[in-house]
């Protein structure tokens, strides 16, 4: 470099202009990045393999952006090889911090959603979250909190086929000042414990791609317009929360709980209590004081969500 | 804290992260415990106001009060005479 910009200023002033333009102009291609905006949450993700970003697009298709947008949580997914075994393998880093490493790319893509659930647990501080299903129904929204493995997804999958519109599979996003619940439309993913439950709402898991993802085993993403014809909800008040529980076998019931025992339930299935604390007490308070809490045990899905259609209708 | 929801009550204590709820008995009694009221007047107005006996009553606020004393919820000494 001494050499150049000493002995021959024109070529070295000429490296700096081909590096300065290099750094300004966005270079896309079919490893991304691309941007989403899906409901309350904006990403930007970018995806070695080329065949994961084509899938991960085809479900987000509805949300793409053409540009980037401000404070967008960033997924990347790099080739990488191991150290010792010199094995390939791929790297799931969600704003800049590896979350995930995996020895095959047919389980990119629920990776590259679980991260950028795990950045919007860590760093999405505008919203109160709660692990629930959120739907709306009639103008009301429905949360359903549940424990990992309660059925949470398939009902809302269920409830999708019969007029409610969706908002999430994952998370009950909160707005802390008005209480209202937001959107956070992502792929609804469906377990293969209920990939019959799936053909009976008219998508077939074999006709599809399946994924491994981690210890829930196989899965296949759904996008909500597959299960049913109403538009994705903008966001609503929170009106009923009903906590859910599957047992095979069980003939579904549900049962009215306390505003209390609701609040003690929602701090436990909630990302993120500790944020807020006190404030989440008073948060959760005020939630359930404008809503009913029920307790439903969920059996076959044609009679359970048609127990929770009555329930919250007033039938 | 405490938030007072359909009569029933949701405690929290900061301290140890922990969350507890009271059912509208236990919370009758906890509001009671305001430094002002022994055991005794504790378990008269239980026994008035739920239409129990004496006997039963006053082993309701005892078992309820240890209850709440285990959480740290109410303690005596400076605080509800117990």
């Amino acid at each position: 470099m001494t050499t150049l910009s000493s002995g021959l200023p024109g070529v070295a002033a000429l490296l700096r202009g081909a590096c300065d333009r290099r750094e300004t102009v966005a270079v896309v291609t079919e490893e991304g990045p691309f941007h989403f905006r899906i409901g309350a949450v904006s990403v930007s993700v970018r995806c070695v393999d080329v065949e994961a970003m084509r899938e991960f697009r085809r479900l987000y298709a509805a949300y793409a952006q053409d540009e980037p947008v401000a404070g967008a949580i960033k997924v990347d997914v790099i080739r990488t090889r191991d150290g010792r075994s010199m094995r390939r393998r791929y790297e799931v880093w969600g704003d800049g911090v590896r979350r995930f490493t995996l020895w095959n790319s047919e389980s990119i893509a629920p990776h590259i959603e679980w991260a950028i659930n795990w950045q919007i647990m860590l760093f999405l501080p505008r919203f109160y979250l709660i692990h629930a299903g959120a739907i709306e129904i009639d103008g009301e929204g429905v949360i359903m909190p549940a424990a990992p493995g309660s059925g949470k997804t398939t009902l809302t999958a269920g409830l999708l086929g019969r007029g409610a519109r969706y908002l999430s599979d994952e998370f009950a996003m909160i707005d802390p000042e008005t209480l209202r619940l937001h959107p956070y439309p992502k792929a609804l993913c469906i377990k293969e414990g209920s990939f019959e439950v799936l053909g009976e709402l008219g998508v077939r898991a074999s006709e599809r791609p399946i994924f491994r993802k981690g210890k829930k085993g196989s899965v296949v993403l759904v996008r909500p317009d597959e299960l049913g014809g109403e538009p994705v909800s903008a966001g609503c008040p929170v009106r009923h929360i009903i906590f859910c529980k599957y047992a095979e076998g069980t003939t579904p019931s549900i049962a009215p709980v306390s505003r209390a025992d609701g609040v003690l339930r929602l701090v436990q299935q909630s990302f993120t209590f500790l944020k807020f604390r006190t404030l989440g007490v008073d948060l959760l308070s005020n939630l359930v004081r404008g809503a009913r809490c029920y307790e439903l045990a969920s059996g076959p899905i044609e009679e359970t969500r048609e127990l929770v259609l009555r329930t919250v209708r007033g039938g | 804290m405490c938030r007072e929801l359909d009569g029933e009550g949701i405690f929290y204590d900061v301290a140890t992260d922990t969350t507890c709820r009271l059912n509208e008995t236990a919370m009758f009694i906890w509001t009671l415990c305001d430094g002002d009221h022994g055991v005794d007047e504790i378990s008269e107005r239980l026994a008035a106001r739920y239409d129990v006996g004496a006997e039963r009553s006053h082993r309701d606020v005892r078992d309820t009060l240890d209850h709440l004393g285990s959480l740290g919820i109410v303690s005596s000494g400076q605080g509800p005479v117990l």
